[in-house]
Order: structure tokens, then C-alpha cells, then sequence
């Protein structure tokens, strides 16, 4: 009985493998990029040059592995760039129910695979980007991805890093969550997660915005983890995580409730949070008026 | 052995043949030797025109030169005519074909030369002076090799309707356009490179239409089309589309395709 039971589910495994298999419209030799549940569907192939495609499906995917990046929607149009034998996403324009997520763990996978790179890296990030449509626009290294209509951008992050803490060396662990809602934005995302502990590079997001934020962060032999929990709003949200000085910026009707390294609650015109390079909120700054500010003690609220 | 059929309005002309038909073997060749044809028997007959008509069985070898024709089968009946150019050579001018058809091409290209072998159950073969036709039902074999560089095309379907070169020369082989139905396959191997077997483009679909004379060449499929890239710097897979175009270089190399449709 159990030989006929294991025996039926490898028969079903196989045929989810082969059914899965039988769903993809083109990959490349090195599988470097894959496009899924195409219905509609045209491309253009020529070795050594650009690859044109486009379809319609519901939804289909384009799984650019070499980027880290796949896109699903009811309709892409996309250019894919050939270097050495991979393949690049250079642009895409996607649109009906367009969902981004950027993934350094299938990156760095694809990348151990093909011996690109000897070992994986600290930290992993996945970030999912929902708007009704969107274009990207990328290189080997970095991609911008543009929505004109409203948008929620999901952003996590696990890894780990040693920081010193009383002159000692101290092993941490920490996950950090980013969930934003806006009515559109740019955002520059990074595969890799090399400029910072996230996939995300830089943006605009246009409001109202809405955000809320929650870091853990563990260290070797604590009994319980350092949380920072922020819930905001505004009319804009800057980030820019390329330079030393990484900052999160809300412009207008600036709301922010937080436990943490913020433990309070600020209504403010204008609120620039520094973080590091792992993003943990190093400062907070208020400019403007209207601004009422209440701080608890304790911890946080520098 | 031999008969005068009553409509032949020429008178029939028995020549060496009867001898070797006399030994069980049946070997005709015009007077340059242009035209050899071979079989183990034979009805052999001069119509007006004039017009040699054969209807030959057993192991049939008809081997037109003048036309860079080579063509066996079990069973054919064929009309031969003297060539134009030359009153001494003969050359065929309309074959039919049963059981194990094999039609071969060989011309000479500004790169080589080139062999298309065309293979089918049964078939026939008209020679249209500015071109030639071929007809088979299947299942059908196309193979299309340039000699020289060892890059091939080899498409298997149901049935096939070729046009060939009339001569012994083409620019880019003996194979002007092709057709093929029923479930089609192709394979197309791209010329080795540094000692290093070529890649590998496999394609199926319901029809394909092979065209040697546009620029650039091109293979056209359509119905259900899969492609698949086997070997060094293949492109990969792709799959389901209605219509796959695939664009080919003088030296019959895939150099691209661009495909359409559900």
C-alpha cells in the first residue's frame, strides 16, 4: 500500500515537473532567462543580439534569473540583452495586475550555478512590487522600475553581521520588513543587495504614503531581540541608499508612530531618518511646522 | 519482354537493353552517358518526339547528369528526352516512383557543393526546364548537406513538394524551396567551428516551408511550433507558437527567428 501511495506521488511530482515544464514559452541555453504561461506571444531571436519578446497570458511570467527579477502581468513587452552567455532584462513594459519581485537569493543561486560567484553572500533580500503597471528599465547591476498608477512595494530582509558592543565583537542576526503603499513612484533596485542590506537602491514614492517598518535584530546569546517597529505616513517618500549618508525622507502631513530606536510619535511637515548600511534607524529629524513631537524614554529617539 | 503500346505514335525502338534484360539486369545509357538508368527489369519504348519511355521495377537507379539527378526506387516509370544542348546526352523529363523513393541532387555552389536527398514511399519528378519538382508521400526524409562545410538540414514530415535547380550549379545548393507537411521535424546543424561540432537547432511543427531563393533564406513553420537549441552557444527552448520564421546565411546556418501567434 505504501510502495503503491509513494509510487502515485512521484507519478504526480513528475507530472507537476513535466506540466511546469510544458508552460514555458522560451529559455535561453543557460535558463538564464525563462518565459512562462505565455498565451499570446512573439519573440525575436538572433544570436549575439537583442531579444525581443511580447505576450499576454494570466498571468505570465518572465523569470530573468540572471537579474534576480521576475515579473508577472496579463501583457509584457521586453528586451532582453546578451552578455557573454547570459541573458540581461534591458527593459520591460508590463501592465494588467504587474507584480516585481526581486530576489538576491535566486541571483546568488543562479550565480553559484554558473560559478560566477564561490559563495553566497551574508544577507538575502526579496522585495515584491504590486502596481497595475509598471516598466523597468535595467543592466547586468541595476534596474529602475517605473509605476505610474498606485503601488505597494513589500521589502524583506534576513541576514546576519558582527557589531561591536562595549569593545566586543558581537554576532547578530536580524530580519527587517518594509511594507509601503503609494499612488505611484520610481524605484532603483539592486539584485545583488550590494549597495545596502536591501534590494532597494533609491526612490520616489508620491502619496498619500503609507509605510510601516519592523526590524529584529538578534545578538548571540540574548534572550530576546532589539525591535524597532515604525508605522508612517506622508505625502512623499525620498529614499536613497546609495551614499554614506542613507536616508528615508517624508514630505508633508508627516505622521510617524514608532517603538524602538524611535519610541514616540511625530507629526511634522518634513522627517529625514539615517540608517546604516543595514538600515537600522541611526537618527531622526524633523523639520517644519506644524510639528508636535512626543518622545517616550527609554530607548530610542535619538 | 518488350511491348509497343497501340497509342505510341513513334515507332519502337528496341536498342541494348534487350540484351541485358535477356541476363535478368536492365542497363540503359544515352550516347555521352549522361543518362544511366538500372533495374532488373524493364518495358522500354520510343515514342514520338522522341520520347523514351521506361517502366522499370527491381532496385531502380535512374542517374540523370545533365541535371545532377540521382534517383532509385522500386518501381518507376520514366520519360527521358533528348537534351536540348547536346542531341547526345538524354535527360529526364518526368519520373513516377513507388516503393523507397530516394531522390538525390548534388550541384556545385560558389562554396563547394551541396547534396540534398530527398527520401519517401512513393514520388515523382518533373523536370520543368527553368526548374524541377518533386513530389513525395511519406513519410518523407529531407536532407540537405553541403558537402564542404558539413552544415546540414534534415526535416522529416508527411509528405514533401521540393523545387530544384535545374542544372548542376546553384548558389546556395540544388534546393530552391521546399514544403513539407504531416508532424515536421527539423534539424539544423551549423557548421563546425575550430574542429568543434556545430550547434544544433531542432524544430517541430505541421508545415514548414523551406525558401532558398529570398534574402536572406528562411524556414518558415507553423502549427504548434517547438524549437530547441542543442550544443555549444544554443539559444535554448522555445515553445507553442503558431508560426516560428527562421532566417538562414548563404551557407544555410540559422542566423536568427522570430516567432508569432498562440
Amino acid at each position: 500500500m505504501r510502495q503503491k501511495l509513494t509510487l502515485a506521488l512521484l507519478a504526480l511530482m513528475a507530472l507537476a515537473i513535466g506540466s511546469q515544464d510544458q508552460d514555458i514559452f522560451f529559455q535561453d541555453g543557460e535558463k538564464s532567462i525563462i518565459l512562462r504561461d505565455f498565451v499570446g506571444k512573439s519573440i525575436s531571436y538572433t544570436p549575439g543580439q537583442l531579444v525581443r519578446f511580447s505576450g499576454t497570458g494570466s498571468p505570465l511570467t518572465a523569470d530573468v534569473r540572471s537579474n534576480g527579477l521576475l515579473l508577472q502581468g496579463n501583457e509584457i513587452q521586453g528586451v532582453a540583452k546578451p552578455i557573454a552567455s547570459l541573458f540581461y532584462l534591458e527593459e520591460a513594459n508590463l501592465s494588467g495586475s504587474a507584480v516585481a519581485i526581486m530576489d538576491s537569493k535566486v541571483r546568488e543561486d543562479f550565480e553559484l550555478s554558473k560559478k560566477l560567484r564561490t559563495a553566497p553572500g551574508p544577507e538575502q533580500s526579496r522585495t515584491r512590487i504590486d502596481s497595475a503597471r509598471m516598466v523597468y528599465a535595467g543592466t547586468q547591476e541595476e534596474g529602475e522600475l517605473t509605476m505610474p498608477a498606485k503601488l505597494r512595494v513589500r521589502s524583506d530582509t534576513t541576514g546576519a553581521r558582527t557589531v561591536k558592543k562595549e569593545d566586543k565583537d558581537v554576532a547578530q542576526t536580524y530580519t527587517q520588513a518594509l511594507d509601503l503603499v503609494g499612488t505611484s513612484g520610481a524605484i532603483s533596485l539592486d539584485p545583488n543587495a550590494k549597495t545596502s542590506s536591501t534590494n532597494l537602491k533609491k526612490g520616489t514614492i508620491q502619496g498619500p504614503v503609507e509605510f510601516t517598518f519592523l526590524r529584529s535584530e538578534t545578538d548571540a546569546g540574548a534572550k530576546e531581540p532589539a525591535i524597532t517597529n515604525l508605522v508612517g505616513r506622508g505625502d512623499k517618500l525620498i529614499f536613497d541608499f546609495t551614499g554614506t549618508a542613507r536616508t528615508i525622507t517624508l514630505v508633508g502631513n508627516v505622521h510617524l508612530v514608532g517603538t524602538g530606536s524611535f519610541n514616540g510619535e511625530t507629526n511634522v511637515d518634513k522627517l529625514i531618518i539615517t540608517v546604516d548600511e543595514k538600515l537600522q534607524p541611526i537618527r531622526y529629524e524633523t523639520e517644519g511646522n506644524p510639528s508636535t513631537t512626543k518622545m517616550k524614554t527609554g530607548d530610542g529617539g535619538k | 519482354m518488350f511491348v509497343k503500346r497501340p497509342f505510341v505514335l513513334g515507332i519502337a525502338v528496341f536498342v541494348v537493353a534487350s540484351l541485358a534484360i535477356g541476363q535478368g539486369v536492365f542497363r540503359y545509357t544515352d550516347q555521352a552517358g549522361a543518362l544511366v538508368v538500372n533495374a532488373k527489369s524493364a518495358r522500354f519504348t520510343q515514342a514520338a518526339g522522341p520520347v523514351y519511355k521506361f517502366t522499370l521495377s527491381g532496385n531502380v537507379v535512374v542517374d540523370d547528369k545533365t541535371q545532377g539527378l540521382k534517383l532509385s526506387s522500386q518501381q518507376v516509370t520514366l520519360d527521358a528526352v533528348p537534351s536540348k544542348a547536346d542531341s547526345k546526352k538524354s535527360e529526364v523529363r518526368k519520373a513516377i516512383a513507388t516503393g523507397g523513393v530516394q531522390v538525390t541532387k548534388t550541384v556545385t555552389t560558389p562554396r563547394g557543393g551541396r547534396i540534398t536527398k530527398m527520401t519517401g514511399s512513393k514520388g515523382d519528378y518533373t523536370n520543368r526546364t527553368s526548374d524541377g519538382l518533386v513530389n513525395l508521400s511519406g513519410p518523407v526524409t529531407m536532407t540537405n548537406l553541403d558537402s564542404a562545410s558539413q552544415q546540414s538540414l534534415v526535416a522529416t514530415g508527411s509528405t514533401a513538394v521540393a523545387i530544384v535547380e535545374p542544372k548542376t550549379t546553384g548558389k546556395r545548393g540544388g534546393l530552391r524551396s521546399a514544403t513539407l507537411t504531416g508532424s515536421v521535424k527539423i534539424t539544423v546543424v551549423q557548421a563546425p567551428v575550430g574542429g568543434k561540432k556545430g550547434s544544433t537547432m531542432v524544430a517541430t511543427g505541421n508545415r514548414m516551408v523551406f525558401d532558398n531563393l529570398s534574402t536572406p533564406p528562411t524556414i518558415t513553420l507553423s502549427g504548434n511550433v517547438n524549437m530547441e537549441g542543442r550544443g555549444p552557444g544554443s539559444f535554448g527552448t522555445m515553445r507553442g507558437v503558431s508560426r516560428a520564421v527562421l532566417t538562414l546565411n548563404d551557407d544555410g546556418e540559422w542566423t536568427g527567428f522570430s516567432t508569432e501567434g498562440t
